[in-house]
This record gives C-alpha cells, sequence and structure tokens, in this order.
C-alpha cells in the first residue's frame, strides 16, 4: 500500500517532457522541455497564462493529448516508478484514474447530462476496484460524504443539473478521489466559481489532501490561488518552466522578469496599489518563437544577449531556479 | 423598504451625475401556457439606493444571483423597474420624454464581459466604433471617421486596425475596441460588466490602467460590476456590497477594506485570495450558497449563512445605519 511509504517521497517526476502539435503553420512547442517533481503530500502550482503550455502538461501527464495532431515527442514521466510514457493504452487506462487522476475545470462540461451523479462517481470505482456489487452503493457515498454533498443519500440519484455549480463541482472532485489516486491534478478548478463557494473548495480539497497525503499539482492563472494552497511553483512562459521555487521563494524574491511582472499586475486586497504594472504586448505565437529567451519582446531588462541563446536555469538558492540571463 | 442603503454625503456640490431610489425590479414567475398566472416575483433587485459622482466609479460587488447584472440592465434601460427612480443630473429618466430619453441612452453607455460575445463578427472596427456616432449624430462621415481614429489611439489601438474584423484581434484588443465603442458618444457614465474577469492575467492590468487613463482624460464616471474584490479595491472609489437584491453596506472604498462592518463583506474580504501566503486571513467560511432570490429569508436575508445570527436577525429586517461618516450598513450588530 501506499501509505506504507515514507511520506516525503517523490512520486512523480517529469523529465524533460516535450509535447508538440503539428499545424498548417508548422509545429507547435506547447510543452517543451517542461521538468519538475512532487512529493507526497505537497503542492505544485503550475502558473501562467492561457496558451503558456500548463494545460498540455497536464494533458500529457494524463497521457491524453489527442493524436494526431499532438505528440508526445520526448521526456519521461515516472509515477511511483513507473514511466507512463512507455505503458501501452491498455496499461494507462489502469493508471489514469486510480494513480493519477484529473479534476478539469468547467464542471458543465465535464460531467455528463444523462447520467446520475452517483453512476458517475462509481464508474472510476467500478472500473478500477474489484469490489463486490452490492458494496459499490455503500463507496459512493463515502466518496460523496468526504466531499461535503449534503444528504448524500438523496443525491446519488441527482442528475448534474439539479446540482448548483459549487456542488457539480464537488462531484467532479469526488470523482477524482474516488480510487485514492496518489497525485490528483486540479485545472483551474475555482475559476468559474463564486469567491465564497471557491473559498469552500479550496478548503476541501486541503483536507483532502492532508486525510491521504495526497499530491496535488494546481494549474491556474491566479497567484491568490497559489498563495492560499501551494507549498511549491512552477512558472511556465511559451511552453518552457521559466522559474520554480518555494511559494515563499516566489513571492519574495522573484527572479524571473515574467514572475516579477505578473506579481506586479496583480491587484492586492491588503493595500492600495498606486498603479499596476501592465506587461507589454501579447505573449509570443508558439508556432514561431523566437531563438532566445520567448519574453524578451516584453521584457524590460532585454539583452543582447537575450534575443540571440535561450538561457539556462540558474541556481537562485537551493530551492529556487530561474532562466534568465541577468542571474549569470 | 427600511433596508436600503441611504447614499453617503458626497464632496461634490450639486446634484450627482446618477442618483439612484429604492430601486427594485420583481420578475414574475408565471406557472402554466396558456392561461399562466403569476405565482410569484423573483426580486432581483429589491430596494437599491446609490449615486455615482462625476469622474468618479462605483464598484457593485457580490456574488452570482445577487442582482448585480439587473442593476446594470435597469440603468441601461433594458429593464424598466417595478419601483423606484433613477435621476440622472437630477432628472428621473423614467418621467422624461422620449428625446430625453435618447439622450439618457447616449451619456450612459456599456462595456461587457465577454468581448467575444459583444462585437458583431461582421462588421469592421470602423463601423463597430463609428455605428453610434451615425446612428446618434447628425455629422458628416468625415468627422466620424476622424474620431474614430482618435478613439482607437486613445485605446492603444493603430488607425490600420480600422478595417479589420473583431476575429481577428486577440482578447485584450477586443475588450479595447469594446471600450472605444463605448466612449464613442462622448459619454457621461459607462457601466463597466466584469471588464477584465474574461482576460489573461497580464491583459487585466493594461485593461485596468486604460480605463483609469480614459476616466482622467474623458472624465466619465465608471459604474464597475465586479466580484474580484481586489480589482474593485484598485479601481472604485465608492463600493457597494450586494446581497440578495440589497445592498448591505457602503462606503468608500478605503473605509470598506480598512473596517468592513457587515458579517458578508467580511466573509467576501475573508474568502477572497490573499496576494502573499504568508497574509493570514480570518476563517469566517460561509457554508452553503445563496438562497433562491424567489424566496428569500425572512428578517435579514443573510442570517441563514451569517456565523454571528440572533435570534432577531430571522425575525426582524436590519435598518440601514450611518456607522461612520458615508460607510452604512444594515446588520443588527451596529
Amino acid at each position: 500500500m501506499t501509505l506504507a511509504n515514507s511520506p516525503n517521497e517523490v512520486v512523480l517526476e517529469v523529465e524533460n517532457l516535450c509535447t508538440y502539435f503539428s499545424t498548417r503553420w508548422g509545429t507547435v512547442k506547447a510543452v517543451d522541455g517542461v521538468s519538475f517533481e512532487l512529493r507526497r503530500g505537497e503542492t505544485l502550482g503550475i502558473v501562467g497564462e492561457s496558451g503558456c503550455g500548463k494545460s498540455v502538461t497536464m494533458l500529457s501527464l494524463m497521457r491524453l493529448i489527442p493524436s494526431p495532431p499532438g505528440e508526445i515527442v520526448n521526456g519521461r514521466i515516472m509515477l511511483e516508478g513507473q514511466d507512463l510514457l512507455q505503458l501501452s493504452e491498455n496499461e494507462m487506462s489502469k493508471v489514469r484514474g486510480s494513480q493519477i487522476a484529473l479534476i478539469i475545470q468547467d464542471p458543465m462540461t465535464s460531467l455528463n447530462p444523462v447520467f446520475s451523479i452517483g453512476s458517475q462517481v462509481n464508474e472510476a470505482i467500478r472500473i478500477h476496484q474489484d469490489i463486490p456489487k452490492r458494496s459499490i452503493l455503500e463507496h459512493t457515498l463515502e466518496v460523496l460524504r468526504k466531499v461535503n454533498i449534503p444528504a448524500a443519500e438523496s443525491r446519488v440519484k441527482d442528475y448534474p443539473h439539479q446540482l448548483s455549480g459549487g456542488m457539480r463541482q464537488r462531484v467532479v472532485g469526488a470523482i477524482g478521489i474516488s480510487c485514492e489516486p496518489s497525485v490528483l491534478i486540479a485545472d483551474e478548478p475555482t475559476t468559474s466559481l463564486d469567491v465564497t463557494i471557491q473559498a469552500q473548495y479550496l478548503k476541501l480539497l486541503k483536507d483532502l489532501q492532508q486525510q491521504s497525503n495526497l499530491a496535488l499539482i494546481f494549474i491556474t492563472h491566479d497567484f491568490g490561488v497559489v498563495a492560499k494552497m501551494c507549498d511549491r511553483v512552477a512558472v511556465m512562459y511559451a511552453g518552457k518552466v521559466v522559474e520554480t521555487g518555494g511559494v515563499r521563494d516566489i513571492f519574495n524574491n522573484p527572479s524571473h522578469p515574467y514572475t516579477e511582472a505578473l506579481l506586479a499586475s496583480v491587484p492586492k486586497l491588503e493595500e492600495d496599489v498606486e498603479r499596476l504594472y501592465a506587461i507589454e504586448g501579447q505573449p509570443p505565437a508558439l508556432h514561431d518563437l523566437p531563438p532566445g529567451c520567448s519574453f524578451a519582446d516584453r521584457c524590460p531588462y532585454v539583452m543582447e544577449r537575450c534575443r540571440e541563446e535561450y538561457p539556462a536555469a540558474f541556481q537562485v538558492s537551493e530551492s529556487h531556479q530561474a532562466a534568465c540571463w541577468r542571474l549569470a | 423598504m427600511t433596508t436600503t442603503g441611504q447614499p453617503p454625503e458626497t464632496v461634490t456640490p450639486g446634484p450627482a451625475l446618477l442618483e439612484v431610489r429604492d430601486l427594485k425590479k420583481y420578475f414574475p414567475v408565471t406557472k402554466g401556457l396558456l392561461l399562466s398566472r403569476t405565482t410569484g416575483y423573483l426580486k432581483a433587485v429589491d430596494g437599491i439606493s446609490f449615486r455615482v459622482e462625476r469622474g468618479k466609479t462605483l464598484g457593485i460587488v457580490g456574488e452570482s444571483g445577487c442582482g448585480k447584472s439587473t442593476t446594470a440592465k435597469l440603468l441601461l434601460m433594458l429593464e424598466e423597474p417595478t419601483e423606484g427612480s433613477i435621476l440622472f443630473e437630477g432628472e428621473d429618466i423614467h418621467q422624461a420624454n422620449s428625446a430625453q430619453r435618447k439622450e439618457y441612452r447616449s451619456s450612459v453607455q456599456a462595456v461587457f464581459q465577454d468581448p467575444w460575445s459583444s462585437l458583431n463578427p461582421r462588421m469592421r472596427v470602423k463601423d463597430l466604433v463609428g455605428e453610434p456616432m451615425v446612428i446618434n449624430w447628425d455629422v458628416p462621415h468625415r468627422q466620424v471617421e476622424e474620431r474614430m481614429q482618435k478613439l482607437l489611439n486613445d485605446v492603444g489601438l493603430s488607425s490600420y486596425h480600422a478595417n479589420l474584423y473583431p476575429h481577428e484581434f486577440s482578447g485584450g484588443q477586443r475588450q479595447r475596441l469594446a471600450i472605444a465603442r463605448g466612449l464613442s458618444l462622448n459619454p457621461k457614465m459607462i457601466v463597466l460588466d466584469e471588464p477584465v474577469s474574461a482576460l489573461d492575467v497580464s491583459i487585466r492590468a493594461q485593461i485596468m490602467n486604460l480605463l483609469k487613463d480614459l476616466q482622467q482624460e474623458y472624465g466619465v464616471s465608471y459604474l464597475l460590476i465586479a466580484h474580484h474584490l481586489a480589482t474593485v479595491r484598485y479601481m472604485c472609489d465608492w463600493v457597494a456590497v450586494m446581497y440578495l437584491g440589497q445592498i448591505v453596506e457602503y462606503a468608500d472604498v478605503k473605509e470598506l477594506y480598512n473596517n468592513p462592518l457587515h458579517p458578508y463583506t467580511k466573509a467576501l474580504m475573508s474568502a477572497a485570495l490573499p496576494s502573499h501566503p504568508d497574509i493570514e486571513q480570518d476563517e469566517i467560511i460561509l457554508t452553503g450558497e445563496v438562497p433562491s432570490p424567489l424566496n428569500p429569508p425572512s428578517g435579514c436575508r443573510f442570517h441563514t449563512r451569517c456565523p454571528f445570527a440572533m435570534d432577531r436577525c430571522s425575525v426582524e429586517v436590519p435598518e440601514t445605519r450611518e456607522i461612520a461618516p458615508g460607510h452604512t450598513t444594515s446588520c443588527h450588530l451596529y
């Protein structure tokens, strides 16, 4: 059993992951050399704007990249000692949902409207776990109670349209944890929720994580979610991780100009900001990246070298790395 | 209604640009197809009052279903109020004749949340931005063209964009177009309904700064509808917090963020996400969800979720009290 393992062991290790898409404009390097590791009980935040490759990273981890046009061209994804990229499609479907699970952003579209929520929650249990038919309902109710669905006994037969948005998101969470995975990926799980419902949901995820020492990956564009939830952060820009570090490293000492700019462009709840920093321009098109640093065109500190060569990752402190020539 | 927020005293003399008094909008709920009868009312907006000053920004915050968007629709005259009045420069717009109404409509413009659906995909930029002027103003084509070019420049686009279609722009640029269109008639007020929430983080700051700059340049007032409290703090001068169709707290922005009084405001603040991992927040996590406005709770509408609820809260509707100058709230605690 997983619980017997040491609490801080690395459960997921991603190394040099490259996912490319072939399009008529050329090869789109949606994820280009992404590496990170994740320990048990830890929360990693992957932060970036739309199009930076954070969702493709997540889909690659689940091996759900539509192929063609997409392809994982390089890299290793080690989940509890096995390389997911070496598995056959059959073997992968055994892993998916049971060892690594996913909570998608929009509960309106990720739940099937013609099945009751009970049958959607226990689908994964039926597929992955060998338990007798009569105890399936019991198991389903237990999972629904875990995500704080009130009156689970009567809710289990409800259909998605009978639930509110926050409730639906809980059901999606229940599907995610139904088989007690070791890694749970949450892709912007709260963007469609109201603030008070968002707070409830984030607290729920934290509680679930503590109960089962779950490793969480939070994909988000919101630094507030990161500040509240994450232990470590990876900031992505144009398909690459530009900075990684502990959550305090990132907030106290942002070392990549993109991270610095992003943090300065967010209004603060606790204090007055005279004027927000606005990053000029737009993120680059991924099929036509410049040879050097992809942030060079928007960077206030740009140097000649930035346009010629992609910067290596420099160590800022023991737990903190950033890919910027200023640190050379 | 006793829960009506009294508009706070203002610094600027004379009538406010816009004043809303005890505004109500009830939507009838009907049953039956042919012989339909009204079985109840959905009280989307239930007795709100506020004022918008010249060149200033009023923010309305609240969760979905609290009536913020209905308020916007009432101000834009897209809905007729059930009761109450909207005074624009001292004149009640619902008593006005059709010429005055037309003038009101061109003085109050709107920018919506989603720039993908708020711009007609079959119109070129020059027509999108120029259309309001062609309809409302009797001016020669050349003048429209000139003003359109100036507006595009003001919102950070170039003249060559004039011949393009909306799909050729990114989200941030589309929102700039929507703003240019909103500004085209030289309005006195713009209703901004979640203007940045559909945009990427780095683009949000560009748009918020642009809106602030344009306010300086044009002296236009904003009514900002948003759910993101940090955005409201950055953009607004005054803030009204809405819950189930009513304003529960109203204050200037500094006062509200430093000294929130109503339990709902406090809960919203504690639910909002911190800007730094070391910031300790009060743990007021509201249980449950917003009750249905079809059948709002008795007494104080918030008492079903309020951590400080007392016996009288479920019976008695709290009166609106002015706690500090310009800071009003409706709660039995005060």
